[in-house]
């Protein structure tokens, strides 16, 4: 009996302080940060919204109550992709604001309210998320991150649900119930590298290039970029690094991309664990040029001076300007609407949450307009979604379609972060088009 | 069937002197309460999808179900047999995988693949066991908290059978008896859902699972498994092969964890890796709590404890919401308040998901210091309290 006490008393303080461990770190993201600026972006997207009257009415239905259009969102609000799933969602919700507020909703009168959920970026609690508020919306405005998005992918295909994957693997355009924005991560790599072994002005031909990538979906499909381009210009890729999401030591595999005189490192990481890779390699005083997807760059790093070095060697992609080209039409009204409804702060990513929503926008309009919001409706409506223009904020529009059809964007703008160029303190150092994305084939489901 | 338990669990002969070596079974239910107990969940469990408002509950309930399956057989191997397991995870994986290569890529029928994903689990249980139950002390611990780790790396890396990174769909896994299909029923001209129909097929593993370990429990073996747990030293004196018992207990722990986990990827359609061995360490401590706050040493506390936790979150968030609801009906300012503090929406400083995780792990941490013996001791000081409230009732007439 005693020593069942015992072995009592050990279970439960290893679930005791597991489930503390586990609460702690479901809380680390919380406190909404106040440092942070600007632009940038993922994706791709709509033209401008219409305030068109549908022919016909459509009828109520699952999320729609003859008023009011409701639209899942998924994303992460307190796990390790928080830093980038709440500002996102402001995004978001500054948009379909502005598209309440000023356009009186969708077809004019339909308002849109969001049904957040948080997803914690892990795919068990995603498809808990997503089964608690199926019935309760149309479709989902936004899946966040590569892992919760394949996780509910089954789900979606089950249940006629179309939804807006919060990330760039090019798996999702051909799935016809995602409605993927921006151009690719593997597009983002391809032009990345191309651009850098011909602009590069002391010889991208000579460098040595190595990469980084987070051991998931989203790493390995990202990276099938890198391995297209370099066999295209006859690259040999010397070493290659794996993280895992999570890790925060990362003197391993710095040692081993600097022990193969790695000068140019193409990363497909996340802020956080980028910003540990640059400081890991900073220590170790081992400072190549590094290249990264979208997702690797939150201005919230770029804002800090004294972060400034570890920056100097770094450039990222994205679709969208920077937040101080006003006279781009696409920058102008975000900044115009953020003003009006945004919160006080926000972060690189609160414009890929606002550029995600216009081709949601678009796509409820074509149901409205054919009548159907049921989830059948806009399935099919999805199919007849042609080019959509996302104000000039991005490089070039995704053309929808069916989904054997879509053509995603192909140009990037590439990026470097710059401490001084308030608010999202990143510059565009190049807008570019490989000429090897033709031969890249989009995997197929 | 029970024959085999029997002999897989049987103990060494009675030394001479003693009697026969025969000892009487313990009942299979001991008290009448609890022949009423297991009457009202078979209704319930027959009535719940004709009831229920949300397929969404329909869902977390199957889960909850095949979690309790899964701890049934962690509580045989800790309740019983006192050996800790921070794996079981790791074996809801492998069944997850087997249900997929062996429903999906092969094709086979539901009854043989639900076998072969159990082969599969108690094979490598069996593999983990013979290293790690030979020793005396917590070495199972150990080894199985490695196994998460060599799991989540072989479920990455194994290409051509787990789909690596972009994992494998076990949707597409038949889960047909005969010609019930449990993805598709249909009950007096009334089509059930999905988690409907996977709600009473997971209720009826519950059932049955619940059955073999009752069995178990209250053999020799069970008996044996209940010696070594307190008092393993005497055990081996009096004739217990102690090892050969852990082993034996631990490869039907894998073997059951493995099933459960092999209709629960058929539920959720398609598996992948978890972002990182911690969150597979999760899920195990999960399974801990599950079987602490259900009552060690029960079979039906394993049970009591998934009904428990696995949904308690969701339920936190539930009643999160209604309590926001309530508050702007009668006290707006409160209500705007407190959505300023725990919300999902823009400028909120917690999430609703997050503040009902620490909620739940303090609930938990309370639980587990005031109530140790969990549930199922709860039950039995109220049917103590009954019983002698109506002696004393008697008593006065």
């Amino acid at each position: 009996m005693r020593k069942n006490r015992l072995l009592i008393s050990v279970v439960a303080l290893i679930t005791g302080l597991g489930l503390v461990a586990a609460a702690c770190n479901h809380n680390d993201d919380n406190a909404p940060s106040t440092t942070t600026t600007a632009a940038t972006t993922t994706t791709a997207a709509t033209g401008e919204p219409s305030a068109t009257v549908a022919p016909s009415e459509p009828s109520s239905t699952t999320g729609f109550d003859g008023t009011t259009i409701k639209l899942g969102f998924l994303t992460d609000l307190s796990g390790a992709l928080a830093i980038i799933g709440r500002p996102i969602r402001d995004g978001a919700q500054v948009y379909w604001d502005y598209v309440n507020e000023e356009l009186g909703g969708i077809g004019g009168k339909y308002k849109v309210e969001l049904v957040v959920e948080d997803t914690e970026d892990r795919p068990a609690v995603a498809v808990q998320a997503y089964q608690k508020i199926k019935d309760d919306v149309v479709m989902f405005a936004e899946i966040l991150s590569t892992p919760p998005t394949s996780a509910v992918l089954g789900f979606l295909k089950e249940d006629n649900i179309v939804a807006v994957p919060g990330s760039l693997a090019s798996s999702w355009i051909r799935e016809p119930n995602l409605l993927p924005n921006g151009a690719p991560y593997e597009y983002e790599i391809i032009n990345i590298v191309d651009w850098w072994y011909n602009n590069d002005e002391s010889g991208g031909a000579n460098d040595v290039y190595c990469s980084v990538h987070v051991d998931d979906i989203y790493g390995t499909s990202t990276i099938s970029g890198l391995d297209h381009i370099a066999n295209q210009l006859n690259i040999t890729v010397a070493e290659r690094q794996t993280i895992s999401r999570g890790d925060t030591e990362f003197s391993t595999q710095i040692t081993a991309l600097e022990e193969a005189n790695c000068t140019v490192v193409v990363a497909a990481t996340v802020p956080t664990e980028q910003r540990g890779l640059l400081t890991a390699a900073a220590t170790q005083g081992f400072a190549p040029t590094w290249l990264g997807a979208l997702p690797t760059y939150l201005s919230l790093f770029g804002a800090v001076e004294a972060l400034a070095p570890l920056y100097s060697k770094f450039y990222y992609v994205q679709d969208a300007p920077p937040l101080t080209e006003t006279d781009n039409p696409g920058v102008a009204n975000f900044n115009a609407r953020h003003e009006t409804y945004g919160p006080d702060m926000f972060s690189t990513f609160s414009l890929s949450g606002y550029f995600q929503s216009f081709s949601v926008h678009q796509l409820l309009e074509k149901a409205v307009e054919l009548g159907d919001l049921s989830r059948e409706g806009i399935l099919a409506a999805s199919e007849q979604l042609g080019e959509v223009d996302v104000e000039q904020l991005a490089a070039s529009n995704f053309i929808y379609g069916p989904a054997a059809t879509r053509t995603p964007p192909r140009a990037s703008r590439i990026m470097a972060p710059d401490h001084t160029m308030a608010p999202d303190f990143i510059r565009q150092v190049a807008e570019f088009e490989s000429t090897h994305i033709g031969s890249f084939s989009l995997p197929t489901p | 069937m029970k024959k085999i338990l029997e002999r897989a669990f049987k103990i060494a002969p009675p030394e001479t002197g003693s009697q026969s070596g025969v000892v009487k079974p313990l009942p299979l239910v001991r008290t009448p309460e609890g022949y009423v107990a297991i009457v009202g969940a078979i209704a319930l469990i027959i009535a719940a999808p004709f009831f229920a408002q949300s397929d969404n509950w329909m869902g977390q309930f199957s889960n909850a179900g095949l979690f309790a399956m899964a701890a049934i057989g962690l509580g045989l191997l800790s309740g019983y047999a006192g050996q800790i397991s921070l794996g079981h995870a790791a074996f809801l994986t492998i069944g997850a995988y087997s249900a997929a290569y062996f429903g999906v890529d092969r094709g086979l029928a539901f009854p043989l693949w639900l076998l072969l994903a159990g082969l599969v689990g108690a094979a490598i249980g069996l593999v983990v066991g013979l290293f790690s139950l030979r020793l005396r002390g917590d070495y199972l611990v150990i080894i199985t908290l490695a196994l998460v780790f060599v799991i989540f790396h072989v479920s990455k890396n194994w290409e051509s059978v787990t789909g690596g990174n972009n994992g494998v769909s076990a949707g597409l896994a038949s889960l047909n008896i005969g010609p019930i299909d449990f993805k598709n029923l249909s009950v007096f001209g009334r089509e059930l859902t999905k988690n409907q129909g996977i709600f009473w097929l997971a209720w009826i593993m519950v059932g049955i699972t619940a059955l073999l370990a009752r069995n178990i429990v209250r053999s020799r073996g069970g008996r044996a498994l209940q010696a070594i747990r307190d008092r393993d030293i005497a055990s081996e004196v009096i004739g217990i092969d102690t090892t050969r018992n852990k082993i034996y207990v631990f490869v039907l722990s894998s073997a059951i964890a493995s099933m459960a986990g092999g209709v629960l990827a058929v539920q959720r359609g398609h598996i992948s890796p978890p972002l990182g061995a911690p969150d597979e360490i999760f899920i195990s401590i999960q399974f801990l709590a599950i079987i602490v706050v259900g009552g060690l040493g029960t079979v039906y506390g394993p049970i009591l404890g998934a009904l428990f936790i696995y949904p308690l979150k969701i339920m936190l968030e539930e009643i999160i919401e209604i309590v926001v609801d309530l508050l702007e009906s009668i006290w707006p300012y409160a209500a705007d308040k407190l959505l300023s503090f725990i919300s999902n929406e823009s400028g909120a400083i917690i999430s609703t998901s997050a503040f009902s995780a620490i909620i739940y792990a303090i609930l938990l941490i309370l639980f587990l210091i005031f109530q140790p013996t969990g549930i199922a001791g709860l039950i039995r000081k109220a049917q103590i309290g009954t019983r002698v409230q109506i002696a004393k009732h008697k008593a006065k007439a």
